[in-house]
């Protein structure tokens, strides 16, 4: 019932006089709605509908009480305000406008379901395809995405491209993974990846045609793929295969590295500020930051995408923690360079190993300068040197003109 | 009078209705809901008299208000002390 004439608006009376029950009775009689009568003085103020003023003054005039019109409420009065109020109305419609105007625009683009395809190439796909944060939602073509992204991802069985509200979704399921076959039809070398010197050599398939102790360079087929069918004597053809098998060789590597005898050191002096800004899309905005001289090492400890309840912003809040610290100028000895840089190229050889590689000998030469150290390593490894190639039809035809 | 009190007691029809009587509601002591009354003959906010069917009846406490008052019915809020019949 307020609620109603709220909507519809009411008046604010003030009624004075000796009757003003009388008053009141007469126009609770004639169908006027009264609330809110309050006792204030000599008189009582009373709310009534806005459209029963004429009948309240008739009902005064009868009883011989004077009314007197305290203010005007409810919401066409309220509403009545905004003919003064231009600019304010102006500001509402505007930000209704521009609610609606952002509300238009893809701001997330999120991938779902995808375990090895990575996030990052469907998303750089879908955005050269026209979907990715800020485009107009209008211009997204999801059906056109779902089919280009069914035919440039071989790994795609099923995807749908969904927008809601700001966000769109990129649902997909990925097709069961291939087993990787090993091919034992299409004729293939097994080739040196690398000079050495072979020690070892297993063929599975194949003819090897090394032996351990034999020198091979980069290139020189280790395992080939022709196969010679038939016994000595008789007629024999030649048969293709994919060469596969395992040869282990002696290889050897160089390896150089310079260590100035200057160097540069941080000391942290133990001040740790923090430092708090607002990403948004690729620009930084600094927010809180912390004052102070000197030098500084900068370290991100978090970033956090912020949102409104379900609705993902397009913004980061970044955390970062400030070190003071300071660059000192320090000098190290001959020695003590050698050795660094002995562990140095130590460390870089084993890198260099595969998972079958073996360090036989490291052989360092240092070269002093006057303000640097030189080591010049020689690496002797016992390493894997076998690789894959497939015999091309050109080499295939070369043998067909031998024989 | 006595025949139709009589005919709606044995129809058990609501009185109010019927012999027009005043139906009086109290929401604990701080409103009071007097629908089929005839008229307010006193508001104040101490006292509050209304005329009913059944003599007058006045209301007293402090800080008396009508929240709402219609042809049907009269809501009295405040702080109610008593009730009683005059009459």
């Amino acid at each position: 019932m307020a609620l109603w004439y709220y909507l519809r608006g009411y008046v604010r009376i003030r009624a004075k006089g000796f009757s003003a029950e009388r008053f009141m009775n007469m126009a609770a009689y004639r169908g006027v709605y009264l609330w809110d009568v309050v006792q204030a003085g000599a008189g009582m103020t009373m709310k009534a509908a806005g459209g029963s003023l004429d009948i309240l003054e008739a009902c005064a005039e009868k009883t011989g009480c004077t009314i007197e019109v305290l203010g005007w409420g409810g919401l066409p009065y309220f509403l009545g305000r905004f003919r003064k109020r231009q600019v304010w109305a102006a500001g509402l419609l505007l930000f209704a406008a521009g609610l609606y105007l952002l509300s238009s625009f893809i701001w997330t683009v999120e991938v779902e379901g995808n375990e090895r395809l990575g996030e990052e190439e469907i998303l750089s796909f879908c955005g050269e395809m026209g979907l990715k944060p800020g485009v107009w939602k209008r211009n997204v073509d999801t059906e056109d995405i779902t089919n280009k992204l069914l035919e440039n991802f071989a790994d795609i069985s099923w995807v749908s491209v969904g927008i809601r509200g700001t966000d769109a979704t990129i649902k997909l399921a990925e097709t069961i993974e291939k087993v990787e076959l090993v091919d034992q039809e299409t004729p293939c070398d097994m080739v040196a990846s690398a000079d050495g010197v072979i020690l070892q050599i297993t063929a599975e398939r194949g003819t090897p045609l090394v032996m351990a102790g034999d020198v091979v360079q980069k290139g020189d087929v280790l395992i080939s793929s022709e196969l010679t069918i038939g016994l000595e004597g008789e007629e024999q053809h030649t048969e293709y295969t994919g060469a596969e098998g395992a040869v282990t060789a002696r290889i050897w590597q160089r390896l150089t590295e310079e260590m100035p005898l200057q160097y540069e050191e941080v000391l942290y002096s133990g001040v740790e500020k923090e430092n708090h800004s607002l990403i948004f899309s690729e620009k930084e905005l600094d927010i809180i930051h912390p004052n102070g001289d000197g030098e500084w090492e900068k370290t991100v400890l978090e970033e956090t995408p912020l949102s409104l309840g379900d609705f993902t912003l397009p913004l980061k809040w970044k955390k970062e923690i400030w070190k003071a610290c300071e660059t000192v100028e320090k000098e190290r000895t001959v020695e003590e360079a050698k050795s660094l840089l002995e562990e140095n190229l130590r460390k870089k050889a084993e890198n260099l190993l595969s998972a079958y590689g073996k360090i036989e000998n490291i052989e360092i030469k240092f070269e002093e300068y006057a303000d640097c150290v030189r080591a010049e390593a020689e690496i002797t490894m016992a390493e894997r040197i076998e690789k894959k190639q497939l015999r091309t039809q050109e080499k295939e035809r070369e043998n067909a003109d031998g024989i | 009078m006595g025949f139709r009190k009589n005919m709606t007691e044995a129809l058990e029809l609501p009185k109010e209705i019927m012999l027009n009587l005043p139906l009086i509601s109290f929401i604990g002591r701080e409103e009071v809901s007097i629908e089929n009354y005839k008229g307010i003959l006193e508001y104040g906010e101490e006292t509050v008299r209304v005329s009913t069917a059944t003599g007058i009846l006045r209301l007293t406490g402090s800080g008396l208000c009508i929240k709402q008052l219609s042809a049907e019915c009269l809501v009295v809020t405040g702080k109610v002390e008593k009730m009683e019949f005059l009459q």
